[in-house]
């Protein structure tokens, strides 16, 4: 390689190539190698030779210059040095103390032999025009020029031949402002030491900038230089203003200038003030371009160069304005924000650099962070466009648009058809989503969506703001809400940007006509969360992944909810690990919106322990736990047991929130069943009446839970036979949730559904036939016609038309019920019941040959299940008697009859109509055959049960 | 610097016989020599010179070595440890500049001109220091070379002495390891 390397240099340029590929026939893997060091040889990146360490040995000049040991200049001008700064790319910074006005400065120094005497005269005239700047957020800039330095005290200089000879002769220097304080960048990562600034912290802080710099451009000053390095935020804990502080006189100063401005300074002195050092410098320096070419200190470019604008690397003075500052500020807030760069200018070569700052797109900020997308991305592009006519024309601009993002406001900047396909959809799922919002995120996520899209003056995003503000309230009385608003005003962000990315992609006009409902959205969301492509760090995709299920379950999509929260506490659980509190927190959060899915039982055991061993038991989730393993320990059948852990996690509720809460509703409620079921009604009654009340205080009467207690209510009033009661409660419970939820929800066709039953307890068959038909054809709607919750409610409806001997009709709604019961549930007591019910109906319609079909493939089924025999085997036979006395088959249907008879006898007083039947069939059958002795016999038999109905 | 000169001169002569430690103890003397002569320099002290490596390694070898006790190539030696302490200096001084910028540890970047295309930039030391090493890896006399050539001002005559190798060996290293370190630093 050395040799075909040496050799190939020897041949003109023009021949290399064609020499080396030559030369390399035996190795041609070399030939590319030696091609490549060609053309570094022709055209080097680097300046090996060219008086290469004049630069590097001139800042190390300046450098030992200030550092060499007590070799601190004694004086630079009128001003005394007390101790040295830092350094900065042209120069040495000196903490230094003017004489008068008695004060301390920052005394910037040139390096010697900086300037030519003509840029000298240009440098102190400018600096002049610098120096009437007066903002509280500009680094004042008191005087500049040339000065001598000495490095000696008088009182030493005795000692030197020649008297006081300064060491170096006409160094341009800037006495400025001393801020005290750490650049913008130090000072968000920790303000105070304390934890690093939030990103709304971070937006207000730079909205400040801007106002300074805004000031400095209608000023007629352009920074030129601006970067994070020449941002210092001043820290003055407890300082009064006026105090004869550098800063304080500014403030002072700007306060008989501009009332405007002085308002915004008095209400700001607590706060961290962000001061722009450099006013100009860049100019003053750059003023000559020779000078500035030859001599600019490697390091600073380096440290400037990716906040240098377009036009600025084009090197044309002429093109830099105010909005090249703009663009500067753009990027700083970039870093700011992200923590990186626009651009990846640094690991490039120079003019890779240039190009890259020239025509490059930059970085999207949210594949740095996903948290910076929607109104921030946009901020950010625009005060980053190339172009400087389409960037913010001016600092006041962008700050303003930081500002309307803060407050939720609509920015200027937002495309305007992104705005248009918000809009759209957003009225729509809007209005929804003000009605549905009975939990946190998504209200939140909701209102800062809808604010993005048309602003805080909309009456839905009042009225959701309104309704997450409630929500928070319902969840915050035991802290948990203070603390899950906190992490979801910042998730709710990042999950507002994700959805707005969803909405945005869709494009409206492919579904002209149609509407999308909230559903569609939210499967849009999760097949989103779900692609592979869409990359997620494991917090984040937790966070999705519970607003998806917490909005999933919010609309009682629970189904759909379960995989999503799953993955939920299975990523906390890796980032948190399995011993943490959040993972139990995680747990709970499944538990509470998926409901009693599978596993969930282990779950909470886990949870348990955690908490346990955490020492967290006197809390809402700890208490939530409790029930929830309540609920699992009352399903297996341990009532007594269940009704323990209720009681235990009640008490904790009722010690955290005497007034009661959210979280106490579910233990009423359930504690109420318990008791219902026991037929303890008066213990039930109190729990359940006080479930309602605390409901309607705590969430209003149109709340999904105020509907879930309503029903409770229904139901144990239907226990108690009080069917008026039972109907209000119920309806009233339907109404709500027709109204939340939509009155084509499942929850309507449940409520629906019991309301049936309701009105056939009630022997109000009609109106129960009429229920069981909405109930069965709402659930049609939603799942389809094959679908076994559909063919209960079709049984149902069956079952109340068969009470009207409405056969025909009953037949129609069984006949589908049979058909999905068949192929779905082959084995079932529900297809069972269907056969059955179908064998009555055709019996009505007298065919009772059929009935009998029906009957036989029924009763197998339901006698193959059967783990004993109950008084339903009685109404079984009685049923059984009466088809085949419709068949003429007597003997067996008598003997069929009377065992039915007879086994009926412990049927709960409820169902007695059913013995009353079996009864009437036997009255019928010996009335049709001329048996008079027994047609009297079975007429007082059943005149005793129904006066004397106790078994 | 009040280094004795019988004592440089003396490590001078054991390097020349090839004695390794000999190198070490007179590094250190050098650099102290080279940093004390920069900052002379950069006082405006020695105003009549250019601040170029060449200048200082020589005024540095006259202060260090006896002339009387030494020969004329011995020169080349001090040259080749020079060479060394220049680049220890230099990388120092990198080094702790770049402490002192956060987010450091970035390739300097200069504008060579603003009309012609910018394509070179100057060698940030601390870079060229990295890239050297792995160069020596590959073949320690181009380093070296470029060694003297860039950290110690050496011309090609001296460096071809200082090594022991011919002028147009030399320059062909040079050459290739210019082209070498080239791509190597773009690439960084």
């Amino acid at each position: 390689m050395n040799e075909v390397f040496a050799a190939a240099c020897e041949q003109p340029p023009s021949a290399r190539r064609a020499f080396v590929e030559r030369e390399c026939a035996a190795q041609p893997e070399l030939a590319p190698h030696v091609l490549e060091l060609l053309d570094h040889d022709d055209q080097p990146a680097v300046a090996l030779d060219q008086a290469p360490l004049a630069g590097v040995l001139g800042s190390m000049g300046a450098k030992l210059l200030a550092a060499g040991a007590g070799e601190l200049p004694y004086r630079i001008g009128s001003y005394r040095i007390l101790s040295k700064l830092g350094e900065g790319g042209f120069g040495v910074v000196y903490l230094a103390e003017q004489e008068n006005p008695r004060r301390q400065v920052a005394l910037k120094v040139m390096r010697p032999g900086f300037f030519s005497p003509q840029s000298l005269r240009r440098f102190e005239s400018e600096a002049h025009a610098l120096g009437r700047l007066q903002h509280i957020g500009i680094a004042h800039i008191h005087e500049a020029g040339v000065a001598d330095i000495f490095a000696k005290s008088p009182a030493a200089q005795g000692n030197l031949p020649g008297g006081e000879e300064p060491v170096a002769r006409r160094v341009p220097f800037f006495a400025m402002e001393y801020v005290r304080g750490r650049t913008l960048r130090d000072y968000a990562q920790s303000p105070r030491g304390e934890s690093p600034l939030s990103t709304r912290e971070r937006l207000e802080l730079f909205a400040r900038v801007c106002d300074a710099l805004d000031h400095a451009h209608r000023n007629g000053v352009i920074h030129r230089d601006l970067k994070p390095d020449n941002i210092v935020v001043e820290e003055r804990p407890d300082q009064p203003p006026g105090a004869s502080e550098p800063v304080a006189r500014a403030a002072g100063d700007t306060r008989s200038r501009s009332g405007r401005v002085s308002g915004t300074l008095l209400s700001s002195v607590s706060l961290p003030i962000p001061k722009i050092l450099d006013f100009g410098v860049a100019r003053l320096t750059d003023s000559d371009v020779q000078v500035t070419t030859m001599r600019t200190d490697v390091g600073q470019l380096i440290g400037t160069l990716p906040y240098m604008s377009p036009e600025q690397v084009t090197g044309d003075p002429g093109q830099v304005d105010a909005r090249s500052d703009v663009y500067s500020a753009g990027v700083v807030l970039y870093e700011l924000l992200t923590g990186d760069l626009p651009y990846d200018v640094r690991s490039r070569s120079l003019l890779d650099a240039l190009k890259t700052i020239r025509e490059a797109e930059p970085k999207s900020p949210s594949t740095v962070n996903r948290t910076f997308r929607g109104d921030i991305a946009v901020i950010l592009s625009t005060a980053l466009e190339k172009d400087k006519t389409r960037r913010y024309q001016s600092a006041a601009l962008l700050a303003a648009d930081i500002r309307s993002y803060l407050a939720g406001e609509p920015i200027a900047a937002r495309h305007a058809s992104a705005l248009y396909v918000m809009r759209k959809r957003l009225r729509r799922y809007g209005v929804a989503l003000a009605v549905s919002c009975g939990f946190v995120v998504f209200a939140a996520t909701a209102a800062a969506w809808l604010s993005f899209a048309y602003g805080v003056q909309s009456r839905l995003v009042k009225e959701i703001k309104q309704e997450r503000d409630r929500a928070v309230r319902a969840e915050g009385e035991a802290g948990r809400a203070q603390r899950a608003a906190e992490i979801e005003s910042e998730n709710a962000r990042q999950v507002a940007d994700f959805l707005q990315e969803l909405l945005a992609s869709a494009d409206p006009s492919n579904e002209a006509g149609r509407e999308a409902t909230i559903r569609e959205l939210l499967d849009r969301a999760a097949a989103r969360v779900e692609n592979p492509d869409v990359r997620l760090d494991p917090g984040t995709e937790a966070q999705l992944r519970r607003t998806i299920g917490r909005a999933f379950t919010a609309l009682r999509y629970s189904n759909a909810a379960e995989p999503h929260l799953r993955r939920y506490y299975e990523l906390v659980r890796e980032v948190s690990g399995p011993n943490s509190l959040e993972y139990a927190n995680a747990i709970m959060e499944y538990y509470a919106k998926s409901g009693g899915a599978r596993n969930v039982r282990n779950l909470l055991g886990e949870a348990r322990r955690i908490f346990e061993s955490l020492g967290q038991t006197e809390t809402e989730d700890y208490a939530t736990l409790l029930h929830g393993i309540g609920i699992f320990v009352g399903e297996s059948g341990d009532l007594n047991a269940s009704l323990d852990l209720f009681k235990q996690g009640l008490a904790i509720n009722r010690r955290l929130a005497p007034q009661g809460n959210g979280h106490t509703i579910p233990f009423l409620v359930d504690m109420g069943r318990i008791h219902r079921n026991r037929g303890e009604m008066e213990l039930a009654d109190s729990y359940v009446t006080e479930a309602v009340a605390l409901s309607r205080r705590q969430n209003g009467p149109e709340h999904g839970d105020t509907a879930i207690t309503l029903h409770a209510l229904g139901m144990l009033r239907l226990n108690q036979q009080r069917f008026d009661e039972a109907e209000t409660a119920l309806r009233e419970a339907i109404q709500i949730r027709a109204k939340v939820w939509g009155a084509d929800h499942p929850d309507v066709a449940l409520g629906y559904f019991n309301l049936g039953g309701v009105m056939f307890d009630a022997r109000r068959y009609a109106e129960s036939a009429d229920c069981f038909r909405r109930a069965a054809e709402i659930a049609r709607g939603k799942f389809g016609e094959f679908n076994i919750e559909v063919a209960r409610f079709q049984s149902c409806a069956a079952m109340a038309m068969l009470m009207l001997a409405d056969f025909d009709g009953a037949d129609e709604w069984e006949s589908r019920a049979i058909e999905t019961n068949r192929v779905a549930l082959p084995e079932s007591e529900a297809y069972a019941g269907s056969l059955l019910q179908m064998a009555k109906i055709r019996l009505g319609q007298g065919k009772p040959a059929e009935a009998l079909a029906f009957f036989d493939e029924g009763w197998s089924i339901r006698r193959r299940r059967a783990e004993q025999p109950s008084w339903n085997f009685g109404a079984m036979r009685s049923l059984r008697g009466k088809i085949l006395a419709a068949l003429g088959r007597d003997a067996e249907a008598e003997r069929e009859l009377l065992a039915g008879w007879s086994e009926m006898a412990t049927i709960p007083a409820r169902y007695l109509h059913r013995r009353v039947e079996g009864g009437e069939a036997l009255v019928d059958f010996y009335t049709q055959r001329g048996c008079m002795e027994d047609t009297q016999q079975w007429r007082r038999e059943l005149a005793e049960l129904t006066t004397n109905p106790a078994p | 610097m009040a280094a004795d000169t019988k004592e440089t001169t003396q490590l001078l002569l054991r390097v020349q016989a090839g004695d390794a430690s000999a190198t070490e103890k007179l590094l250190p003397l050098v650099y102290e020599q080279l940093r004390a002569l920069a900052t002379e320099f950069l006082r405006g002290e020695r105003r009549n010179h250019t601040l170029q490596p060449t200048a200082l390694v020589h005024e540095a070898y006259l202060r260090l070595i006896d002339q009387s006790q030494a020969q004329w190539n011995d020169r080349a030696h001090f040259f080749a440890v020079a060479a060394r302490a220049m680049r220890r200096i230099l990388v120092d001084h990198g080094v702790a500049r770049r402490a002192q910028k956060r987010g450091g540890g970035n390739p300097v970047l200069r504008l060579e001109s603003d009309t012609a295309p910018a394509t070179m930039r100057e060698v940030d030391p601390v870079v060229l220091d990295d890239a050297l090493k792995a160069l020596a890896e590959l073949d320690e006399r181009k380093a070296q070379v470029v060694e003297l050539r860039f950290f110690g001002g050496l011309s090609v005559e001296e460096t071809s002495e200082a090594l022991g190798v011919s002028i147009s060996t030399v320059e062909s290293d040079w050459r290739m390891a210019k082209a070498w370190l080239s791509r190597e630093l773009s690439s960084r």
